[in-house]
């Protein structure tokens, strides 16, 4: 299956600066990523004094029409444990201690 | 301060194709409280005498057995961040569980105070299995909070059993933790060199690997240091004047968040008060970063 990637338009963190044990929350805002749509196309002909068929059938790909479920993380070079505070498809926030 | 490198990724749960992204942000904190062992040769007040500071504001008293109050011996106004280590007779029984209770409820009502409570520090080498000393801490830290919420309750470890030459490391084997695998509050290192040549760095990134390795985002602080091992015949550190032993000691407990910077001076084990004149100036220095 191919499609496009999730892209992250922004990560940032409420402030610059901590003092230790503060928390920390992180706002990952992300368009997610999509997949191609595959369809099938029939064709049908009758015969109408017969009522006999033929079929034939063709498919075709729309690319990125499909919006994909994504699940979002952080990690950091301290090793915080991250909550995920919520995810709203688009948008999501975590919080650790600092 | 340290940099955090905060990493974001998104993953298409279709696809598996994903989006990575990075910030950072600063985390800070404030130095370490410098402090010295309650019963170093010239007395706390001595210390801050000699060295021309405010008075110490860290103590760590030690009690062998189970103090009726405390932390075990006098307390002095000017320590405001007392560390006492109690030593129960392992298991503990229920009379040394109630004892350890009201000793954490009487440390809370210190309110000016941010006291700290351990038992068996430096309890690698007292002949007890791992197991037991970590379940001894488990049950403490349960029964510390329980009675007394803002008491921090901790493990005093010897950057020794990191040493890779002793026969009851590794130091990770005796890393306590809560019943259910939390860190406890604090840890402390004993810091000592671990050979002539070893410097405090080396001696504290080996002692913080192994604690990592079981806790990994640990409250760490210096609750002993000094150049000398408190041994006769004991282990020095020659590669480097001691001022230095102790400037490259603060400088880690610095840049590492430790929250004491403790330092152990007693002549009955070989490491007297005061030392040399220029380990002095340094320690001066110390304390006065230190706030005092």
């Amino acid at each position: 299956m191919s499609g496009s990637p999730p892209v992250i338009t922004s990560i940032s963190t409420d402030k610059a600066s901590y003092a230790k044990g503060a928390l920390v929350t992180v706002t990952i805002s992300y368009q997610p990523g999509s997949s191609d749509e595959t369809v099938v196309l029939t064709g049908t002909a009758t015969d109408k004094t017969t009522g006999l068929s033929g079929q034939l059938t063709v498919s075709f790909v729309v690319a990125g029409t499909i919006v994909d479920q994504c699940s979002a993380s952080v990690a950091d070079s301290g090793n915080r444990t991250w909550a995920k505070v919520s995810d709203t498809g688009g948008v999501a926030v975590f919080t650790a201690l600092a | 301060m340290s940099v955090a490198t905060l990493t974001g990724t998104v993953t298409d749960r279709a696809t598996g194709l994903l989006a990575t992204r990075t910030t950072r942000f600063t985390v800070t904190w404030p130095p370490p409280v410098f402090g010295m062992n309650y019963d170093v040769d010239a007395g706390l007040g001595g210390v801050a005498s000699a060295l021309g500071t405010r008075p110490l504001r860290a103590a760590k008293f030690f009690n062998n057995g189970m103090p009726g109050t405390y932390p075990g011996h006098q307390l002095p106004a000017s320590v405001t961040m007392p560390l006492a280590s109690v030593k129960p007779g392992l298991p503990m029984s229920a009379l040394d569980q109630a004892t350890l209770a009201g000793l954490a409820r009487q440390a809370a009502q210190l309110t000016a105070l941010r006291p700290m409570l351990t038992l068996w520090q430096e309890g690698e080498n007292k002949g007890f299995t791992p197991a037991v000393l970590k379940g001894a801490h488990a049950l403490a830290y349960k029964i510390v909070k329980a009675a007394a919420p803002s008491v921090r309750y901790g493990q005093c470890l010897m950057t020794w059993s990191a040493s890779g030459h002793t026969s009851f490391g590794p130091l990770s084997d005796w890393v306590a933790t809560q019943a259910n695998g939390q860190p406890l509050d604090w840890y402390g290192f004993d810091t000592y060199p671990n050979s002539p040549s070893t410097g405090p760095g080396v001696v504290l990134d080996r002692a913080l690997a192994e604690l990592k390795s079981v806790v990994p985002n640990p409250v760490i602080a210096i609750t002993e240091c000094n150049y000398t091992t408190d041994l006769t015949g004991g282990i020095t550190y020659t590669a480097d004047s001691q001022a230095h032993w102790f400037r490259d000691a603060w400088t880690w407990a610095v840049a590492h968040g430790c929250i004491t910077f403790i330092c152990y001076f007693y002549s009955p084990h070989g490491v007297p008060w005061p030392p040399v004149p220029a380990t002095m100036t340094e320690l001066t220095a110390i304390a006065r970063a230190s706030g005092l």
